[in-house]
């Protein structure tokens, strides 16, 4: 297996988005009390536009990081990936186990509550001990390779001195940009539409990105005749997607999102002018919503409720956030 | 060796730990300042008021309510808390990324020594174990998730989640990149979480 290349990632991504916090200053202390509720409305507004700002900027990390399409397509493409559990490792070499430096957010591992100081000693009841020259953390890679990406593994770990055991739900071992991928090749083939660039699945931000969503609860399930989907609590501006505040979102081209998360990872994998099929609950009615994926709109406010940008000049470079 | 981190956090949370851990903590004034420090911070959060149920007006929401605390004469006792821990939260963040990360290193005519290279991957390992810490404080993702904010989130932690692989294929002798690069960029995308995050807590008290 290949590893794809890391290219070198500039301070920029930190220095620019530092710049959110003195954009939310006011917010984060109070405003004075001579702010009235323009101002706060405004403060908000350039809050929200600061975080889509923030958003190009980790899509150009990630651009950094994959910046090389050929080596995430062979992750796409080749064989047995294996899975990770999520822990980031380190500390003195040890005979038996492997210490836990930090838990990678979001990952397997923190989600089964592991955490940075537990020491791993087995997987599915094989032990994570040194032999010969293989160190435990070898032994690690080894087993996790041979295990199906989603497979819940049972992991023993010390904690205190204390044995515990955790179950773990794996995640493929590849790239971010390697789940985009994935999550565009699950899409049903369109009408001429072929496989977009790297630029097109990492960025600009998406135009429906001001939508708001929240998992149903019991009661707000009572509430809407169902237990299944998404609520919509924002709809996106209008002229994005056909979606209304208080539509329950059950389906997205055939799929079911499990969380809101993965209902914007799906949308995010369409392109602008593809058409996708939503299925919502409105009014404890079932539609199907037939969409067609808007362009992304420029940066700066909420989209749609703006003049479009100017056309860029013909010398420069187009660039989002000008507004 | 003074405690680490995570072995205060321990402490702190009644955890188990090292019994020679809890005798050093106890006898030395640094590691016992640092721990009630972490239990400051956590008093501090725990006075957050409790998430508000989902309404139907999102962003409209937040604004109203906060104007018509303005309205009625500056803060109240509801806003007040939030505004001293987020204040307290933006201190401790802006001390742990105050620090700006040296250029990653590129393969150089002639390499650096052994001795400068353990150095520089410490304090990035250090930097980055700070980070994982800021990043705990922060109250849990809020249930009203937006598309814009979201995104961009869930892209960080999994470039996190294959850098913390990268480092393990590293550790165990498998072909992967530059450790010290790795944890560069470990640094460098964690930096940018942790700010997201703390902006999205800020903006969905």
């Amino acid at each position: 297996m290949r590893i794809p290349r890391f290219h070198r990632v500039p301070g920029g991504a930190v220095a620019r988005t530092l710049a959110l916090f003195l954009a939310l200053a006011p917010l984060a202390t109070g405003a004075s009390s001579a702010t009235d509720r323009a101002v706060l409305e405004g403060q908000l507004a350039a809050a929200r536009a600061a975080l889509d700002e923030a958003a190009r900027e980790v899509a150009e990390l990630s651009r950094q990081l994959y910046g090389d399409p050929g080596e995430a397509l062979r992750f796409v493409h080749g064989g047995p990936r294996g899975s990770m559990l999520g822990v980031n490792i380190g500390g003195p070499a040890r005979e038996e186990g492997v210490e836990v430096m930090g838990v990678s957010p979001g990952g397997p591992a923190e989600q089964a509550g592991i955490r940075a100081g537990d020491v791993l000693v087995a997987v599915d009841g094989k032990p994570l001990r040194r032999s010969g020259e293989r160190g435990a953390s070898a032994q690690l890679v080894e087993q996790m390779r041979g295990v199906e990406p989603g497979r819940v593994v049972k992991v023993d770990y010390l904690r205190g001195g204390e044995r515990r055991t955790a179950s773990v739900t794996t995640a493929p071992a590849e790239p971010a940009i390697v789940r985009v991928i994935r999550e565009r090749m699950a899409v049903p083939p369109g009408e001429g539409m072929p496989m977009p660039g790297f630029e097109a699945l990492l960025g600009p931000a998406p135009a429906f990105r001001s939508l708001e969503l929240v998992a149903l609860t019991p009661r707000l399930g009572h509430y809407f005749g169902t237990d299944k989907g998404l609520l919509v609590v924002r709809a996106p501006a209008a002229g994005t997607l056909p979606l209304e505040e208080g539509d329950v979102l059950q389906t997205i081209g055939g799929r079911t999102p499990e969380n809101p998360g993965h209902a914007f990872r799906i949308l995010r994998s369409y392109q602008p002018g593809e058409k996708v099929k939503l299925g919502v609950l409105r009014q404890r009615k079932s539609l199907v919503l037939e969409a067609t994926i808007p362009a992304a709109a420029a940066l700066g406010g909420e989209e749609g409720r703006r003049p479009p940008a100017p056309p860029p000049p013909r010398a420069a470079p187009a660039r989002d956030g000008s507004a | 060796m003074h405690a680490r981190l995570h072995e205060l956090l321990s402490l702190r949370d009644g955890e188990p730990v090292e019994a020679a851990v809890r005798a050093h903590v106890a006898g030395c004034a640094e590691c016992a300042a640092a721990l009630a420090g972490t239990e400051a911070l956590r008093e501090r959060l725990r006075a957050l008021p409790p998430a508000p149920p989902a309404t139907a007006d999102g962003w409209a929401a937040v604004a109203a309510r906060v104007a018509a605390t303005r309205d009625r004469g500056g803060r109240t006792r509801r806003v007040a808390p939030l505004a001293a821990a987020a204040s307290v939260a933006a201190l401790a963040l802006f001390a742990v990324l105050r620090w700006q990360p040296a250029p990653a290193p590129e393969p150089a005519a002639s390499a650096p020594s052994a001795t400068q290279a353990r150095s520089s991957v410490e304090e990035l390992r250090s930097r980055s174990q700070a980070l994982e810490a800021a990043l705990s404080a922060l109250p849990a993702r809020p249930a009203v998730v937006r598309a814009g904010t979201a995104l961009p989130i869930e892209s960080l932690e999994a470039q996190v989640q294959w850098l913390d692989h990268q480092l393990l294929l590293a550790d165990a002798g498998e072909p992967a990149a530059d450790a010290e690069r790795l944890w560069h960029d470990r640094v460098e995308v964690m930096s940018s979480l942790v700010q997201l995050r703390y902006v999205e807590a800020q903006l969905n008290p």
